[in-house]
């Protein structure tokens, strides 16, 4: 069942391996032991309800949720990454920064600190599975930003392409064809209409973008 | 490692200098040394030592006082010429003469006893006496260390007496008897060029005489685990330690599987230092806490102190590295690192008297808050003698030029934030005080570099050996454009935004590349997005391991991987010693053909037998850990995560791994049947770490009781259950169960 949905939406790519991975509800996987803590549920605990941790099938995909204390659970098990979205509506729960186990991967503190200046931000259209990303930092302005994003999903998701991009004062796109609205999320976690800031503040602050398209 | 130390009183050789790994160039070829006859009976010519020797352990020969010469050849293969110092030893190996005073003492590599040959070999043979001939050179290429003590006029006279002693004595003596070879002092003299840690323990070893002129010559101390030992123990055996190093909390700590005030804090230490070794000059401290109290009393208590080297610390603010800063003198050496810091403001820079001039390292690249520019300037520019320098990120560009202008003579640095908008005349000024920097081996830094500016440092690149770039979010064009200026790069730090095109770069640019690590810029990104992704694969490892026959280090984070990828990368470096693979999502199998990855690993530790230390990821079974301990014979260091099938994978690692001295692994389906299985091992081990296992208490209880020698500890903070273990760590001690354990840990 799952198994359709995703090859419908998802692009051929080797990021998803999921036909090795025993996606099988009633028999074996393969031999895949979740070494899964005890605090921690199985997706057939989320999802099916009735499963318990020491069945003797295992568990549908293999990998741990943790609470991050808002009842947001994501899957951290990258190769079931679409799958999941599919299955967990995307509500910009700030993605699966806060799911994966503690201290994992084994990355120093001081590092993820100080690596914190990368300028790469996630874009995501919506109604579009796969996210792309972007590196602000080379872009100068609101303009050559929005011209890459576009060019990014008309390439490849066969996205009509937005026409005449360029922002309105409500930072919505002013197209010939279809409305798009940018939006981006910056470092408190508020969702804010593109083009509101200077671009530097913008760059500073933005962690990640969303584009809504709404048919005029 | 051999040393050849050559007492040359009539020479015009330079004094000496230290032992290093490196032969240094001889002054003057060696003359013919003809070795004193210190060791009673050595008369017979021929082979040397007898088969018969080579079977007695050395501890177990307690007088035995002879100097034994052993040579490593290539190849490893080690022959034994013994000096003599005692008929019964060995039959003594030819005569020995002497010749003004010169006097030849070697030492092998002690660690394993079992591989020394007892073969008597003559490298030379002059007038019919056992000597040493030729240069240095041919010394160096069968591994013998040439050292020269220069004029020494007492040690001299010391050795003609000894001799003179000896030879009176001769008649009277034994012939089961031996005498000492050298004078006490003689041996100590010498032992200061002992400088390994290794050699060291060894040399303690041989006999009490020995023993004891170790432990009265040496200055340096290593302690890998703060509680193996206690404070009391240490300066017991070392009266005149200057140099102490500490590690303390496990390695997982680094990842936050250590809860806080679990222990390892530095202060015990230093009150007992305080009354035992006042010249203590050096403290370098791996994952301890040092409050700022503790750094207060150091700066206190030492008045000859000289360096500071805080990694992975925590409890401490800039407030304790004021005081260092105001009260040591003579203070060469500031390192902090990547600590748990509580950053106050940068005002301790400023603490350093205006008069002080002596600093030689300063490293203070992790700090988050401003220092004074103003400070800083003028300390760089009256400490002459400085040869390390890493700022923090809040140095700009243009202080930075003005820090070089001041340093050209800088062997490491460490830039600011590489982002500043500059006019084209500053731009200059940077480029061309980097190029003032020939002295350049090390490069760090580099915060939010751009590429516009990147090509400032080329010309400072050109004697570098370290470019740690991982902190320099770079794209593989750049890494592309700058790489062909290094070309004597060894060891290289990068982030994976440089993706495979920026490692087909490294392969093809840095032949002499020893070292690879290649960091996540972002680790917690789980979700998939194409393009301009950042993120290296399996391909990027292929073609850095084309390139780069010499590697040895590897530390690769990736979401990809498989195991035909892994079989090539060590098909084309073998060399392996340290290889750290992280595949980022647990369980992750070869996204190709998605069997685990046993085989990856397998090929490694069949193909690298050099292999010293192991990190493993992806899925895997017990396979792995059976190849492990099949193959992996020299392995001394292993981590594994989100592994294994069941108890055998952990046991395959304890019976068949006998190096192994640090095991940690975490969320691994290995019980109690697995813990116990290493009974016997832990012992030689430094520690073991278990976390998310399954592993109860009452196993751990049982541990504790048959291996009084251990301590076993149980980090438990869920109360709820009584019988999982957690966490626990066992670790070899001679000091008893720690006394200062938190409530949190159960010391069994």
């Amino acid at each position: 069942m799952a198994m359709e949905l995703e090859l419908g939406l998802a692009l051929p790519s080797v990021n998803f391996p999921s036909k090795g991975l025993g996606l099988d509800l009633n028999g074996e996987a393969s031999p895949m032991i979740a070494a899964v803590p005890k605090k921690k549920r199985s997706v057939a605990d989320a999802f099916a309800g009735d499963n318990t941790t020491d069945t003797a099938t295992l568990p549908l995909f293999v990998w741990d949720f943790a609470d991050d204390g808002n009842n947001n659970k994501s899957a951290y098990s990258c190769s079931l990454e679409a799958f999941c979205d599919l299955l967990i509506s995307d509500d910009d729960n700030g993605g699966s920064r806060s799911t994966a186990p503690v201290g994992w991967p084994p990355v120093k503190p001081a590092r993820l600190k100080a690596a914190g200046g990368t300028r790469y931000v996630k874009v995501k259209m919506e109604g579009v599975a796969i996210g792309r990303k972007v590196d602000l930092s080379l872009h100068r302005s609101y303009a050559t930003l929005l011209d890459a994003v576009d060019r990014l999903f008309t390439r490849n998701h066969h996205v009509e392409a937005a026409g005449d991009l360029t922002l309105g004062e409500d930072g919505a796109s002013l197209p010939t064809s279809h409305f798009r609205t940018f939006t981006y999320q910056d470092v408190d976690g508020d969702w804010m209409l593109l083009g509101d800031v200077p671009w530097e503040t913008f760059v500073k602050s933005a962690k990640r973008l969303k584009i809504h398209s709404s048919k005029e | 490692m051999l040393f050849l130390f050559q007492i040359s009183p009539a020479q015009s050789a330079p004094p000496f200098f230290a032992s290093s790994t490196r032969f240094p160039p001889p002054a003057a070829a060696l003359r013919p040394l003809h070795l004193a006859p210190f060791f009673a009976g050595a008369s017979s010519k021929g082979s040397g030592v007898t088969a018969a020797a080579s079977k007695l352990p050395i501890t177990e020969v307690p007088e035995l006082s002879s100097l034994l010469l052993f040579v490593r050849f290539p190849g490893g293969v080690c022959e034994g010429f013994d000096f003599g110092g005692g008929s019964d030893v060995g039959g003594g190996v030819g005569e020995w003469g002497v010749e003004g005073a010169d006097l030849g003492l070697l030492w092998k590599d002690f660690c394993d006893p079992a591989a020394w040959i007892f073969r008597g070999r003559r490298i030379a043979d002059s007038a019919g006496v056992w000597g040493l001939d030729g240069s240095d050179d041919f010394y160096e290429e069968r591994g013998i260390i040439v050292l020269r003590l220069g004029e020494d006029r007492s040690l001299r006279r010391t050795f003609m007496a000894a001799k003179r002693k000896k030879e009176m004595t001769e008649e009277a003596r034994s012939p089961e008897g031996r005498l000492s070879p050298f004078p006490d002092e003689v041996l100590e003299h010498v032992l200061a060029f002992v400088k390994s840690h290794k050699d060291r323990s060894a040399v303690s070893l041989v006999c009490k005489e020995w023993f004891n002129a170790e432990r009265w010559s040496r200055i340096r101390v290593f302690i890998g685990n703060c509680y193996s030992v206690s404070p009391e123990i240490l300066v017991r055996r070392f009266p005149n330690i200057r140099s102490v190093t500490l590690k303390g909390k496990p390695r997982f700590s680094d990842f936050n599987l250590v809860p806080a005030n679990w222990g390892a804090d530095i202060h015990a230490w230093l009150v007992t230092f305080a009354s035992t070794y006042p010249f203590l000059e050096e403290l370098r401290l791996k994952r301890m806490t040092i409050t700022d109290e503790s750094l207060d009393f150091l700066a206190r208590s030492f008045p000859g102190f000289k360096a500071l080297s805080l990694v992975s610390c925590d409890g401490f603010s800039t407030n304790g590295l004021a005081s260092i800063a105001s009260s040591c003198r003579n203070l060469a050496e500031l390192d902090i690192q990547e600590n748990g810091i509580e950053d106050l403001g940068g005002s301790w820079l400023s603490c350093f008297p205006e008069h002080f001039n002596s600093l030689e390292v300063l490293n203070f690249a992790n700090l988050t808050t401003e220092v004074s520019f103003d400070a800083l300037e003028r300390l760089v520019a009256r400490c002459k003698s400085l040869r390390v320098l890493k700022v923090n990120k809040n140095v700009t560009l243009e202080q930075l030029q003005k820090l070089l202008v001041r340093a050209p003579k800088l062997t490491e640095l460490g830039t600011g934030s590489f982002s500043q908008e500059l006019a084209p005349r500053l731009y200059a000024e940077v480029e061309n005080a980097f190029s003032n920097c020939r002295d350049l081996h090390t490069l760090s830094g580099l915060w939010e570099v751009s590429s516009l500016y990147l090509p400032a440092i080329y010309p400072a690149c050109v004697s570098l050996t370290f470019l740690n770039l991982s902190y320099a979010v770079l794209l593989s064009t750049d890494l592309a454009k700058l790489l062909p200026n290094c070309p004597l790069l060894r060891r290289l730090w990068v982030l994976d935004t440089v993706e495979d095109k920026g490692l087909e770069a490294v392969g093809s640019s840095c032949r002499l590349l020893e070292e690879l690590r290649v960091f996540p810029a972002d680790p917690f990104d789980q979700e998939i997005v194409l393009d301009e992704v950042g993120g290296v694969t399996e391909s990027g490892f292929i073609a850095v391991s084309e390139g780069c026959h010499n590697l040895r280090y590897v530390l690769y984070f990736c979401r990809q991987m498989t195991n035909a990828a892994v079989a090539t990368v060590v098909r084309n470096c073998p060399n392996f010693t340290h290889f750290r693979l992280c595949i980022m999502s647990p369980h992750q199998a070869d996204y190709v053909t998605d069997d685990p990855m046993d085989e990856a690993f397998g090929s490694v530790v069949k193909t690298c037998t050099k292999l010293q230390r192991l990190a493993v990821s992806g899925l895997l079974t017990d396979k792995t850990f059976e190849y492990i301990g099949t193959y992996a014979k020299n392995l001394e260091t292993l981590s594994v995560a989100f592994a294994g099938s069941s108890d055998r994978g952990m046991q395959y690692v304890l019976e068949g791994c006998p190096k192994l001295r640090k095991l940690e692994i975490r969320d691994c389906p290995f019980g109690n049947a697995a813990l116990l299985a290493g009974l016997e091992r832990y012992e030689s081990m430094r520690s073991l770490w278990m976390s998310a296992c399954r592993v109860t208490i009452n196993a751990c209880r049982l541990l504790a009781r048959e291996m009084p020698r251990l301590n076993v500890e149980v980090i438990k903070e869920d109360e709820s259950d009584d019988t999982n273990a957690e966490k626990v760590y066992v670790y070899r001690s001679v000091a008893g169960p720690r006394r200062d354990a938190p409530p949190f840990v159960l010391t069994l």
